[in-house]
């Protein structure tokens, strides 16, 4: 079967780049359990520390884990580990008092960088991306052009945006539009 | 004193570029003003008087006020960038290439037959449409009466202005660009704070601007201007020119609109080239909105020429326009001498200022004196003269005496200010009247929120300028930074005398006295109101439609309201103000909907394969989802279509994209007892590898979902809701779990758009299934119906379901969403030989009600329980406990009288959703006893049938009932809901 992305193509300007970033895979973390009494041996078996508050994005060699709610976290990864993640997971925790879900496709990332980058997001979103809004290192679940997405602040002008993938044509659209 | 294109243009003075001309149009007449000009100063440079009619009695209107508080210079205006029905003339920029027309008057503003109205005044008082036209329907004279009122003509062919939205925070928002404003941002500007100070007009300075007073040893205007370049360079410091602050809200929200204008050129349009709608967040603010100049009531006082001495002097400081050649002012208090002594300096002949204070200041009376201007103290203008210009006024003693004729050919009135309290009234503070100002002044503050200048109560400069250090220290010290370096400079300004209120003249015909200048609201129609036990401010509001026009009474209410207490021997505070609601002016709901226009209406939401199905010729419904309906390649129209796909799914094969179905993870120790406390069906049996079908209730019982529920092993299971309710049961697990079940163990993951999901259903779906090559058994034995399979196919993850929604062999194939497309081609290609087909909505909502399946939303209402629909030996089997259990055991449950979900075959004509099952056999009209909720033409059975919940259904099969729908009567047999293959052997197969 062929694979084929969410998106295309999306417009670009002088200012702007933006980008459907490929070549991750995520897994979604479920605990059933507080994140205290798992997040040490969760952590080993993902191969990198998960938060235990919201907004930091813990970075590892060459993952990243991203806090989502009290008991859920976001780890991207590079897709030729997703299933050892997986298993090693289903390993440490064989009664799933945390779950590994696969969640490559849940989501497209937009890579969103330039000078024009925070206007562009200011035209659709609420949150502040101010230095203490949305720090350099933070991701926040928000709403943007009327949709739930993630906001990673991945630097001074460089974001990572992941929306729904159903709604990933949409986001480009109003992209576009702006 | 001008040139002969702009006869009311000042020699000299006014912030206009007099090198830049720019040409415009006012009906058709082609007209000339500069650069900085707004509408309204340009039309009144080149003697333009007229500019509106009233809307009731379309009376004469010319400019009463300069800005957003006008309520009579409507217009419409089309620029380079667009086209706007209804805007006032001077909150808007003149750009070359304007086109300008008035918006009321037929068939001329000049010649306007409306004004007829006038003389049946008498006859049409307030409350006239509340009594007539009842009879015989309102909606007869509806179109005659709607075509002699209202305000400008919406062109559906204009180009909309372009709109952008912005999203902000700040730490403070300054909301006026005045005195206040400036004094206070200058304060906060070395503070570190992110500031943004937002002014609706172009240049900040507020009254400044047209103000003789001195500020720091310099004109206040030049201090102004200063202090503006100071803040553009200040990094922390935003101003916002050309922005209003349109609304108030919880948190410290705030929406802005901000316009972009552009004076035009041979390169560039002129107009308003774009707008931005703001959200802006802030943690302190401070209210510097200043005050709107109120006028004073008398007989005639509506009569082009009068206007409000704030306007007339900054239409001369700003705009270099004289209203008037000979300019007579009426005051209260001390604003009109400054509106004098402004039209003298701009050589306008003053030949008198009357004021209804005995004892105005000595310093003004001189310079009244020394310019050989009367001043009539004591006295108040009861009257006026002329046509639709005015051209004299009558002014007696207070308390009467001998009258004086007064030629005048403008008339500048103050009557006090009134405080711009709208933003605090929008978080929901009461204004509180305030007698030493004659004023209604700020209530409670919001948290936060500090009030300076005239927004907090009428003052002086200087006490303004104290009070925004004052406020700027208070939100240093909350914000623990630096206070403010930042000094109130000093105020050259003479001391000043109070006010004296004066609500109305003494002495005239209330019916000519005018309240509302643009509803036609006079002091008669309040007495009337008040005779009639209007006496609340709301319903006097309602009745009169005092307040009501598009300037939502800035200049009208105040007036209104004090005439209302003394008619009803109330004080101000006793009858309180209206409620004041966003937006504080006008929006263009263009500027709120910004992008949600076209495609961008709404979010759309779309399948993996989207492409795919839009090459195979899908017609596409919004199910929440953009869902194939039908396929154009499956017949000609929609009913060959769902016709031919149907026949494929009970012949070969059906292709269905189910990929919105819901899929939620439930994980953990105790993710069986979890879910079985959510459905009616017993889950904890549930054996790995097997699906079972079920219902949600609520804790009313009450059905709120179905869907199956996969056991993948003891610890994880697959919740699989309805697509429209798949975000809402994951959300209610998680509520449940978060705040009654916190002891059970259970991890629950939504992962609905990761997966892709096709089902393949029909007699060929086996070997459609295996022709994928998965790893694993698909045989009858190995793979039976309601089972489930984890595998691979090509290396890629698959989850495959065997269950079915349309009583023929089935599986959903799911894999991830990024191969939907992938998988698709391959079901398209591998049942091409075998002629299978795409199955769109229509077809698959078909299939299952031949099959007699639930579909929730059609078949359920608000009331349906399990035990409607057939499942109360399910619900008597479960002993374990479940939300909505207890609802489900008592008696109005158990009642057999409730509508119950049941089959119907048509024995004559087609029966359609909706239609009603006529009780007892009757004729309409009579009781009704259920209704369709499901129907359909099967091609399979040859027959209408339909699904209906009716009471008593399910001791009813086999009679016979009538069903009316839309005129007509359908006779039709109470059966059982399966009617297609009722021994399962297909889907067995």
């Amino acid at each position: 079967m062929q694979s084929r992305s969410a998106l295309t193509s999306v417009p670009m300007g002088d200012d702007l780049d933006i980008y459907e970033e490929t070549g991750h895979a995520h897994v979604l973390c479920t605990a059933a359990l507080d994140a205290g009494i798992i997040a040490a041996p969760l952590g080993r078996a993902l191969g990198v520390d998960v938060p235990l508050a919201p907004g930091p994005v813990m970075v590892g060699e060459d993952r990243a884990a991203m806090w989502l709610s009290p008991r859920s976290w976001l780890i991207r990864l590079p897709e030729a580990a997703e299933d050892q993640v997986m298993q090693a997971v289903l390993a440490r925790f064989p009664e799933r008092t945390v779950h590994a879900s696969r969640y490559s496709d849940q989501l497209c990332w937009l890579g969103i960088e330039g000078a024009a980058s925070a206007d562009l997001l200011a035209a659709g979103g609420f949150i502040s991306l101010e230095r203490d809004g949305l720090p350099i290192g933070h991701i926040k679940r928000t709403l943007f052009a009327d949709v739930p997405v993630l906001i990673w602040r991945r630097a001074q002008s460089d974001w990572s945006v992941a929306v729904e993938r159903s709604r990933a044509g949409y986001l480009a659209a109003w992209i576009a539009r702006i | 004193m001008a040139a002969p294109s702009n006869p009311y243009r000042v020699g000299e003075g006014g912030l206009i570029d007099r090198t830049r001309p720019l040409a415009f149009h006012f009906n058709g007449q082609r007209m000339q003003g500069y650069a900085g000009d707004t509408v309204a100063s340009a039309l009144i440079a080149n003697g333009v008087s007229l500019i509106a009619r009233s809307f009731k009695y379309h009376r004469p209107r010319g400019f009463l006020g300069s800005g957003l508080e006008d309520p009579n210079a409507m217009v419409e205006i089309r620029d380079g960038y667009g086209f706007d029905a209804a805007v006032r003339a001077g909150q808007v920029r003149l750009a070359a290439g304007m086109q300008v027309r008035s918006v009321s008057g037929w068939p001329s503003l000049n010649f306007d037959i409306g004004a007829l109205a006038g003389y049946a005044a008498k006859f049409i008082k307030a409350g006239f449409y509340y009594k007539t036209f009842m009879w015989p329907n309102w909606h007869l004279y509806e179109p005659l009466i709607r075509r002699t009122t209202g305000f400008g003509r919406v062109d559906a062919n204009a180009r909309p202005h372009p709109r952008r939205q912005h999203h902000a925070t700040c730490d403070v928002l300054i909301i006026g660009g005045g005195a206040a404003g400036i004094a206070t941002a200058s304060a906060l500007g070395g503070s570190g704070l992110r500031v943004i100070l937002a002014d609706d007009q172009p240049q900040l300075g507020g009254s400044l601007l047209w103000s003789d007073i001195e500020i720091g040893g310099t004109s206040a205007a030049a201090w102004a201007g200063d202090r503006q370049a100071a803040l553009d360079g200040a990094a922390a410091v935003q101003v916002l020119t050309d922005t209003v602050v349109t609304g108030a809200y919880e948190g410290n929200m705030f929406t802005l609109l901000q316009s972009f204008h552009t004076d035009g050129s041979p390169e560039a349009p002129g107009g308003i080239a774009s707008e931005c709608l703001w959200k802006l967040r802030a943690g302190s603010v401070v209210l510097a909105t200043g005050s709107v100049e109120r006028p004073l009531v008398f007989a005639g006082n509506d009569r082009p020429g009068v206007m409000l001495a704030s306007a007339v002097r900054k239409y001369l400081a700003v705009h270099g326009v004289a209203p008037a050649r000979e300019l007579a002012v009426f005051t209260n208090n001390d604003a009109g001498y400054a509106a004098a002594f402004a039209a003298l300096k701009a050589g306008v002949r003053v030949p008198a200022v009357i004021d209804v204070r005995d004892a105005p200041p000595k310093e003004f009376m001189q310079r009244l004196a020394a310019a050989s201007v009367r001043c009539i103290t004591g006295a108040e203008v009861i009257g006026t003269s002329g046509g639709r210009q005015l051209d004299g006024i009558t002014v007696v003693p207070l308390g009467g005496g001998a009258r004086q004729h007064i030629r005048c050919d403008g008339l500048a009135l103050s009557g006090g200010a009134t405080p711009l309290v709208h933003l605090t009234a929008h978080r929901g503070s009461k204004p509180v009247y305030k007698a030493d100002v004659a004023a209604f002044v700020s209530g409670d503050l919001p948290e936060d929120w500090h009030a300076v200048g005239d927004a907090c109560s009428p003052c002086s400069l200087s006490e303004a300028l104290t009070q925004a250090h004052d406020a700027a220290r208070a939100i240093c010290r909350r914000e623990g930074v630096a206070a403010p370096e930042f000094s109130p400079p000093d105020v050259a300004q003479t001391p000043g005398l109070p006010i004296q209120a004066h609500w109305r003249a003494g002495t005239g015909n209330p019916s000519d006295m005018f309240v509302d200048f643009q509803n036609d609201v006079t002091v008669q129609d309040i007495e009337l109101a008040v005779l009639e036990g209007y006496v609340s401010v709301e319903h006097l509001k309602r009745y009169t439609t005092l307040g009501m026009g598009t300037d939502q009474g800035r200049t009208s209410n105040i007036n209104g309201l004090a005439i209302l207490a003394a008619l009803t021997g109330r004080d101000m505070s006793e009858v309180g103000t209206t409620t004041f609601r966003p937006p504080y002016t006008a929006v263009r709901l263009g500027a709120i909907a910004g992008d949600r226009q076209g495609p961008l209406f709404r979010p759309e939401r779309l399948i993996p394969a989207h492409a795919l199905h839009v090459r195979a010729g899908a017609v596409f419904e919004d199910f929440g989802w953009q869902r194939p309906d039908w396929y154009r390649s499956n017949g000609a129209d929609r009913e060959a279509a769902v016709r031919a796909e149907m026949a494929a799914v009970r012949s070969t094969l059906g292709i269905f994209d189910g990929s919105p179905l819901g899929k939620i993870e439930i994980s953990g120790p105790d993710a069986a007892a979890f879910l079985d406390r959510f459905y009616v069906s017993n889950l904890r049996t549930l054996k790995p590898g097997r699906i079972r079908y079920s219902v949600m209730t609520g804790e009313d019982g009450v059905i709120f979902d179905d869907g199956v529920v996969t056991c993948v092993d003891e610890t994880l299971y697959l919740a699989g809701p309805t697509s429209a309710h798949a975000d809402e049961v994951a959300n209610r697990l998680e509520r449940w779990r978060q705040t009654e079940w916190p002891e059970l163990r259970v991890g629950i993951a939504s992962v609905t758009s990761n997966w892709a999901s096709f089902a393949v259903a029909g007699p060929r779906a086996r070997t459609t299934l295996a022709a994928l090559q998965p790893d694993f058994d698909v045989s009858n034995a190995a793979f039976p119906h309601m089972s489930y399979r984890a595998g691979r196919i090509d290396g890629i993850p698959v989850r495959v379901s065997r269950i079915s929604f349309t009583g023929e062999l089935q599986y959903e194939i799911n894999v991830p969403a990024r191969y939907g497309q992938g998988l698709m081609r391959r079901l398209m290609d591998i049942s091409e030989p075998a002629c299978g087909r795409l199955i769109g909505m229509e077809a698959w909502l078909r299939l299952r009600l031949e099959k007699g399946y639930l579909h929730v939303g059609s078949d359920t209402n608000g009331r349906t329980t399990p035990l409607d629909i057939g499942m109360a030996r399910v619900v008597a089997g479960k002993h374990a406990d479940f939300i909505g259990k207890r609802s489900l055991a008592l008696a109005y449950a158990q009642s057999a009288d409730r509508e119950q979900l049941v089959g119907l075959r048509a024995e004559s004509g087609q029966l359609r959703v909706g239609g009603r099952v006529l009780a007892d056999g009757a004729m309409p009209p009579c009781r009704t006893e259920g209704y369709v909720t499901s129907a359909c033409h099967s091609p399979t059975l040859g027959i209408s049938i339909g699904l209906a919940l009716i009471e008593r259904g399910h001791s009813r099969l086999g009679e016979r009932v009538r069903i009316f729908d839309s005129g007509t009567i359908v006779d039709a047999e109470i059966c059982p809901p399966v009617f297609y293959d009722p021994e399962n052997e297909r889907l067995q197969a």
